[in-house]
């Protein structure tokens, strides 16, 4: 009982919306993905998806950034804006739109080059003028904490710092690029708890800025650090609302048993 | 603890000395193999020895002429003639001439398809590219030299009007198509052995294709290309009948690749057929010997390690 599009539309949403997602179905082959998805991600906010594994939130995540385009046998059908503006259509601009809406992936993932490069990468293969780099990659670790760590060691191979400050430092190079949408898959679940609070912190500085998903298997993570919460069950969205009435009073069973903890 | 022999464990324990019956026999024939390859460098070595402690040789040879000008101020490697002359540097000329002509032709080659392979070719297409590049290896060099010699040669020749029809360009060509395959295979195997992590993270931050294989796959395996090409040196260095037959064997001391020449590898082959056994000039030819064996072992060695320490950069780091 997934959200109908028309009732999302006749609805008056208090927060801007970001991304609007409209009957959008997803296919692997014949196996169906996602299952006429449709939701409304407010803008400034941190949103999280929720469900058990396998359920489709990597696949819904990486439409948003078209990544599952090279992916053989993968279809979308549907519409997904982006400030209005769609970005499943053929004439889209891939490497533009992943400039607006950038990735963080599940395992830090940094590029075997300096701290430096790793930052300055984005901005140099979007053509950035070289005198900017220098400011940018200040500004991108400060923003994540790792300036004053780093400053003095820019040169240094990225692979020889920690999980945590791996993770920081993609997320700065993400910022690099200034996107406007931070999608982040699992992004604290190769780090321990410490790493994963102060990582939490970040996002909340984040959201000031940027519109954040979040697509997490830890309940209180996402119940912590969250403002709106999706619920998704075997490639629908079964319910989505604010993060409190997620919590505390959904209107589906199937949502109260899986943030309970009863199954999942 | 007196319990009855266990069945089970019995044949657990008969299983175990065929285990370690078949893991001598596999440690001892991996031990025969270093035998054998120290046994020739020992072979090869005694050999040339005498061409620094022998005072007959000396008489004819040393070192020291055999770098050095000759009287009339000329660089001449003449073995067999009223008054032998000894001088390696044509050779080595002509050896570096091709080997430098191959190289250029075989090293962008060869690292272009493995990126193209790696990075672009559609799962189908790689499938084909693969085997066939490495069927290119298993040509005996024979059929390559012979090639070379027949069909390149005078392509190049109505083409470009070489003088001599059988020069370092033409060997060189010929000697390109035993390189490239070795400069791929290892360039694409560092190459797929990047991390899919990395491409996904360029491919996140808005980068293109070219800007992910070029910036970021291709830096991340360096060394593996890096060995790549100096496996292919190793390769050109020592080749042997390609060169042989393709190069005109005439030991001029000239840098021009238009012009025939002779190098080491296929001067052992053409002279030590008929040399006289314990002569200076078979001394000689056994002190190049030692020396080409010398670079393409080390130079293997060090291509080798580099592929290794790069595979253990990338996983190792990654796992951590
Ligand atoms: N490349 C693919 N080809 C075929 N099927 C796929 C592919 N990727 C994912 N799937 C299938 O699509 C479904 C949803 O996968 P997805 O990765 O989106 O799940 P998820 O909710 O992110 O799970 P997890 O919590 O384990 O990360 C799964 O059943 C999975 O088997
Ligand atoms: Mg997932």
């Amino acid at each position: 009982m997934s959200t109908s599009a028309d009732a999302l539309d006749s609805q008056k949403t208090a927060a801007e919306v970001k991304i609007r997602v409209r009957n959008l179905d997803a296919y692997y082959g014949s196996f169906h993905a996602l299952k006429n998805i449709n939701l409304d991600i407010p803008s400034r906010a941190i949103t999280s998806i929720v469900g058990p594994s396998g359920c489709g939130k990597s696949t819904l995540l990486r439409c948003f950034n078209r990544m599952s385009d090279g992916i053989r046998g993968f279809r979308v059908k549907g519409e997904i804006r982006l400030d209005g503006g769609d970005i499943l259509g053929r004439g889209v601009e891939l490497t533009q739109l992943r400039k607006r809406v950038g990735m963080v992936f599940q395992r830090p993932n940094p590029f075997p080059l300096s701290v430096f490069e790793n930052v300055v990468y984005g901005p140099r293969v979007h053509g950035e003028e070289n005198s900017r780099l220098a400011d940018l990659v200040e500004k991108s670790l400060r923003a994540t904490d790792l300036w004053d760590d780093l400053k003095d060691r820019l040169g240094q191979n990225a692979l020889s710092l920690s999980a945590e400050q791996q993770q920081r430092l993609c997320i700065s190079r993400l910022l690099a690029v200034e996107p406007e949408v931070l999608l982040m898959d699992e992004p604290c679940s190769a780090l321990d708890p410490f790493a994963t609070s102060r990582i939490e912190v970040l996002m909340q500085e984040l959201k000031q800025d940027y519109t954040i998903i979040i697509v997490t298997h830890n309940m209180q993570q996402a119940s912590r650090a969250s403002d709106y919460c999706g619920f998704m069950w075997l490639g629908e969205l079964v319910e989505f609302a604010d993060t409190p009435t997620i919590f505390t009073k959904p209107r589906n069973p199937r949502t109260e048993g899986y943030v309970t903890g009863r199954f999942g | 603890m007196d319990r009855p022999p266990n069945e089970r464990l019995l044949l657990k324990g008969k299983r175990r000395i065929i285990e370690t019956l078949l893991e001598t026999a596999v440690r001892s024939s991996a031990f025969v193999v270093i035998g054998a390859l120290v046994l020739i460098f020992v072979f090869v070595a005694k050999e040339a020895l005498p061409l620094f402690t022998s005072a007959d040789v000396h008489k004819e040879v040393t070192l020291w002429t055999m770098v050095r000008p000759q009287e009339n101020g000329e660089f001449v490697w003449q073995p067999v003639s009223e008054k032998p002359k000894y001088s390696i540097l044509p050779l080595a000329v002509g050896t570096l001439k091709v080997t430098l002509v191959a190289l250029l032709i075989a090293i962008p080659l060869a690292i272009l398809a493995a990126i193209f392979t790696s990075e672009f070719a559609p799962q189908l297409l790689r499938e084909l590219i693969k085997p066939v590049v490495e069927l290119l290896a298993g040509i005996p060099s024979v059929v390559i030299g012979f090639f070379a010699l027949m069909v390149v040669a005078t392509w190049l020749q109505d083409a470009f009007g070489f003088v001599f029809r059988l020069n370092a360009i033409t060997a060189g060509i010929g000697l390109s198509l035993a390189v490239i395959p070795i400069v791929y295979t290892v360039a694409e195997d560092a190459l797929s052995a990047v991390p899919q992590a990395f491409r996904d993270a360029s491919t996140a931050l808005g980068a293109n294709q070219w800007q992910t294989a070029w910036r970021v796959v291709l830096p991340a395996a360096m060394p593996g290309v890096f060995a790549a090409c100096v496996l292919g040196f190793g390769r050109a260095f020592g080749e042997t009948m390609i060169v042989l037959l393709a190069s005109g064997n005439a030991a001029m001391m000239s840098f021009d690749p238009r012009e025939s020449f002779r190098s080491f590898s296929a001067t052992i082959a053409a002279e030590l057929g008929e040399v006289v056994y314990g002569s200076p000039h078979y001394h000689v030819l056994f002190f190049i010997g030692a020396f080409l064996f010398v670079i393409t072992f080390f130079l293997n060695l060090a291509g080798h390690w580099y592929v290794d320490r790069l595979r253990a950069r990338l996983e190792g780091k990654l796992k951590a």
